[in-house]
């Protein structure tokens, strides 16, 4: 249920629409620059209140691999 | 009934150039400026001229302060400075400061070097020399020029920070409760890293080397020479040690989220200060943001937003204010202060 929410607010950030947002969608410099970066961290803060680290999420190639990190933080 | 410190006046002070947003576009055209905006909250900030320190803005904000009339420079009996831009390694810029503002020689004086978390620290000193009787009458100053370390292609600070200053007296009076307190602190050097200029000090001396410039994958340009700060990390370690600090800091003082009429945290971006009041669960009425003309002041950004939320009248007598900075080192602190 979270993971749904938290996604619609993803794709708010990202600026898509949120059916567009899936596991592959690709994250760039572009899209997901260092402003998209900190908003990410509070959102995941938010919703799973576990801290991810910065340069590993804004190296993040798709959303997958956010979750992925998401998922790690909350196994630690 | 016993002798209990309190503030009594507040004076800031920013230098005259100033840096909009505005003029960032113009450095920086293919920036979204306005996201930017939305972002940190921040549409001005002040930048100290080519030959203004950090003492400047210090006389500059004391003379404010002795200009309101509540305070003489006579009072004075101890000046504390708080910088992380001094004029010299030594002498003590407290020292120049006593003797251009003609402070009696019999003042102690000092500085502290802290950040965003300098405020707080220096009303823990303060309320120690009160408190217990050595002295009556503190100034405490906070003065930053940070503006100076950074490099003009370092788009993100330069976007944050702001010069400027301020100065508190801080006096004692009969009261039975407390005034100032209780504190909480916080320190983990393992972030040193995190918001740091490497060179310059003793452990990276000035060298050709130092001046040599980098571009990083951000697009940002600086040398050791200049101011790094990793924000994503300062803003993961801001999301972890702040909840705590005011949880700890309620409980010492034996008081509920609701007995507090006003939270004042270190102004450093709107973004995070929204971030935390959610996570904190602070209603908006009782949150203070207003660093929209001053930027990131670094220590002054509290008692700044103090004198602010005075002058607004938001604050009545009685009022109990929770400041809490955060910051460089990592350092952190946390008060109550009533109104008086």
């Amino acid at each position: 249920m979270e993971f749904k929410e938290f996604l619609a607010e993803l794709a708010d950030l990202l600026e898509v629409d949120a059916e567009d947002l899936n596991d592959d969608y690709e994250l760039d410099s572009e899209n997901f620059d260092s402003v998209a970066v900190v908003s990410t961290i509070a959102l995941i803060d938010e919703y799973f209140d576990v801290t991810v680290n910065g340069k590993s999420l804004s190296q993040a190639k798709t959303v997958g691999e956010i979750m992925d990190l998401i998922k790690k933080a909350k196994e630690d | 009934m016993r002798n209990r410190a309190y503030i009594k006046d507040i004076a800031s002070y920013l230098p005259a150039q100033k840096l909009t947003n505005d003029e960032l576009i113009k450095d920086y055209p293919d920036w979204d400026v306005e996201k930017i905006y939305n972002k940190t909250g921040i549409s001005t900030r002040a930048i100290a001229g080519k030959n203004e320190c950090a003492s400047d803005l210090a006389v500059a904000v004391a003379e404010k302060l002795f200009e309101k009339g509540i305070c003489k420079r006579e009072e004075v009996e101890f000046l504390i400075l708080c910088t992380q831009s001094p004029d010299y390694y030594l002498p003590t810029t407290a020292c120049i400061v006593q003797d251009r503002l003609k402070l009696p020689t019999t003042c102690g004086a000092f500085d502290i070097n802290l950040g965003c978390s300098g405020y707080v620290y220096g009303l823990s000193i303060v309320k120690g020399m009160i408190e217990s009787g050595i002295v009556s009458n503190v100034l405490l100053i906070t003065s930053e020029t940070y503006s100076k370390y950074l490099h003009p292609s370092d788009r993100s600070v330069r976007t944050i920070f702001g010069d400027g200053a301020a100065a508190t007296f801080i006096s004692s009076i009969e009261s039975e409760e407390e005034l100032i307190g209780p504190f909480v602190f916080g320190t983990d050097g393992s972030g040193a890293d995190l918001l740091i200029v490497p060179a310059g000090g003793l452990r990276m001396p000035v060298s050709q080397e130092t001046g040599i410039e980098q571009t990083f994958d951000d697009g940002a340009i600086r040398s050791p020479q200049n101011l790094f700060m990793d924000g994503a990390e300062i803003f993961n370690f801001t999301l972890k040690s702040v909840p705590s600090a005011v949880k700890e800091l309620l409980k010492k003082s034996k008081m509920t989220i609701d007995d507090i009429d006003m939270y004042i945290f270190h102004q450093a971006n709107a973004f995070m200060l929204e971030t935390l009041r959610k996570k904190i669960k602070i209603p908006k009425e009782k949150f203070c943001v207003n660093n929209e003309e001053y930027g990131n002041t670094v220590s002054s950004t509290i008692p700044m937003a103090i004198e602010l939320e005075l002058e607004k009248n938001s604050i009545k007598k009685g009022d109990k204010l929770m400041l809490v900075g955060f910051g460089v080192g990592l350092s952190w602190a946390g008060t109550i202060i009533r109104y008086v």
